[in-house]
């Protein structure tokens, strides 16, 4: 995490003097800050960007399903949603959840903003012959309450959380569920941003701003008032990749290479960091997420001005 | 903008918190119970019913038959007691005296052979010589007011071979400043904006690579008394307020909260009590 050397480290008389007040500490506040800093970056682009390529959306998705189906299953075992509940999945990507919980009966309201991702679980739908998923095809920023319809028994938003601000974001998923939110997210940082904050520099100058953690989304949660679950999961996850030109692939979308020189340097530093494993190569020390999870019948937030 | 990662939230939790009362008064978990009637008082509580209040932590832990326990900061046994019929064996660590009293009296009274006392601070206890480690499951429930956070968790987790289970309030605050939070600041003159607290135990955690789990439990609590009178006379005592005007506050509020139930008057409060946890890794 990038700090800023002219702001002396805090004390515990500015915890004393000022949670909220003054803004001096608030994990919402510093969510909004790094989010800033990722918009601060020149040529990175936004995430409804990278999601609205189909290329970079395929080689992310259409790898290693069998990994894959299995943290959904785990996942889905451990938000233990029953048959036949009204679910909204907030980010749903090619509906990872969507569709085996509409199998299941539920039914699912999808908010998705990516057209490709869309694209992906229309054609998911239509293989599956399932019929009870609703898209609204927008950020979740922009749904109107209007338009989710009756309270739903549980919400569902995994690796979707990319709102400015999350205090808003999550009082909204507060207020249209009468039962549980799920979240799942990154504790500690996903190998990419890793990648992304080595490299940024050598290949366009300035520094690249880590990605938020789950332990600050948790606080948010906590100075909102909610207090939440929270179950680190097992499976710590490692990038595999068949060869380098893979892993060169899928970083230089990410890294917005545009030249040869910036191929270069990407791949002389994968080189260096690739570890070959059986068959494959990995990449990365691994990245464990996590669940959080309430109920809203028995939190009742504060909403701050 | 101060950057959080930054934050020393081990000398967050040493300095005095919105728990404080007045100026510059800061109670140690220890000074609070060196009282010995205090002690007694709290010991009939704990044991009321075969240890009722104890069950729901106890069943919140993976222990077996065969673990070997330690518990820190044990009081008059609440967890210690009842555990000990169903585990090999629990160190139990408490330092104050008035508990430690209790305690041992309270393992006398039932017969109880596999307890051991030690009557130290956590910080003073040394892991290799006063205590045989590795314990299954190392616990610490709403007793971790010990002015190195850090060092009394690392030690902890070192003294475990595998569970560490903390039980502390969620929301940090005790029941008290829960319940009372409206009128904190007309009692004891700590302005509202001061009280909000961060977890710090959660922070810290995170902070030296422990990535413990988080559960969180609704509890409900109810107090009943025959009439106002009654209630100010038990609450203000809790409160420890000194002041004709604080009693006054006071009585203006239960006025308010007191609810009729069967004759007698309720106080009901609600608290989120918070399970955080952990499995060393091997």
């Amino acid at each position: 995490m990038n700090s800023d050397p002219t702001i002396a480290p805090i004390t515990s008389s500015h915890i004393q003097a000022g949670v909220s007040n003054h803004g001096t500490l608030s994990f919402n506040e510093q969510w909004r800050q790094l989010k800033l800093a990722h918009c601060a970056v020149s040529n990175y682009g936004t995430s409804h960007q990278f999601w609205g390529s189909k290329k970079n959306v395929h080689s992310v998705y259409t790898k290693s399903h069998g990994k894959k189906d299995e943290k959904t299953r785990a996942r889905l075992d451990a938000m233990n949603i029953p048959d036949g509940s009204l679910v909204l999945d907030i980010g749903a990507g090619p509906g990872t959840y969507a569709i085996p919980l509409a199998k299941r009966g539920c039914m699912v309201t999808v908010v998705e903003p990516s057209p490709v991702m869309r694209e992906l679980l229309e054609t998911r739908m239509k293989k599956e012959k399932v019929k009870n998923i609703t898209i609204i095809p927008k950020r979740w920023e922009d749904v109107e309450p209007a338009e989710l319809g009756a309270p739903c028994d549980a919400i569902i938003a995994s690796f979707s959380l990319t709102m400015m601000d999350m205090a808003a974001a999550l009082t909204k998923m507060h207020a249209t569920c009468k039962g549980t939110v799920h979240l799942f997210w990154f504790l500690t940082p996903p190998t990419w941003a890793e990648v992304n904050k080595d490299l940024w520099p050598l290949l366009h100058g300035g520094s690249f701003p880590g990605e938020p953690t789950a332990d600050w989304l948790w606080q948010i949660l906590y100075e909102m008032g909610i207090y939440a679950n929270l179950q680190p999961e097992q499976h710590i996850s490692l990038p595999r990749y068949a060869s380098i030109d893979e892993a060169v692939e899928e970083f230089r979308q990410r890294l917005n290479c545009t030249t040869p020189a910036h191929e270069e340097t990407l791949r002389n530093y994968l080189n260096t960091v690739l570890r070959r494993d059986g068959d494959g190569l990995i990449l990365g020390s691994g990245t464990r997420s996590t669940h959080i999870w309430w109920n809203t019948m028995d939190q009742h937030p504060v909403i701050r001005p | 903008m101060t950057d959080i990662s930054d934050i020393d939230w081990n000398e967050a939790w040493n300095s005095p918190g919105p728990e404080r009362r007045g100026k510059g008064e800061f109670v140690t978990c220890l000074e609070r119970w060196s009282e010995p009637e205090r002690c007694r008082k709290f010991d009939r509580m704990a044991k009321a019913d075969n240890w009722q209040g104890s069950w729901n932590r106890i069943r919140a832990m993976k222990i077996t038959p065969e673990s070997r326990v330690l518990d820190i900061g044990a009081g008059p046994g609440t967890l210690a007691v009842p555990l000990a019929g169903i585990v090999r064996h629990v160190t139990a660590v408490e330092p104050a005296p008035g508990m430690a009293d209790c305690l041992r009296e309270n393992i006398r009274q039932s017969g109880i052979r596999n307890i051991d006392v030690l009557q130290k601070k956590w910080e003073d206890v040394e892991i290799s010589s006063d205590i045989e480690c590795p314990f299954d499951a190392v616990v610490a429930s709403y007793s971790l007011g010990v002015p190195d956070l850090k060092e009394a968790l690392l030690k902890m987790d070192a003294a475990s071979g595998k569970y560490v289970y903390i039980f502390w309030f969620a929301d940090m605050q005790s029941p008290w400043r829960r319940n009372y939070g409206e009128i904190w600041e007309p009692l004891f003159s700590v302005p509202a904006r001061d009280q909000r607290q961060p977890n710090i135990i959660f922070n810290l955690l995170n902070q030296i690579g422990i990535y413990a789990s988080v559960e969180v439990t609704k509890e409900d609590h109810i107090s009943s008394f025959a009439g106002i009178e009654e209630a100010v006379a038990d609450q203000s005592a809790g409160l420890k307020l000194k002041t004709d005007e604080q009693v006054s506050v006071l009585r203006d509020f239960l006025i308010r909260k007191l609810q009729p139930e069967n004759g007698r008057y309720v106080l009901k409060g609600i608290s989120y009590q918070a399970k955080i946890w952990w499995e060393k890794e091997t």
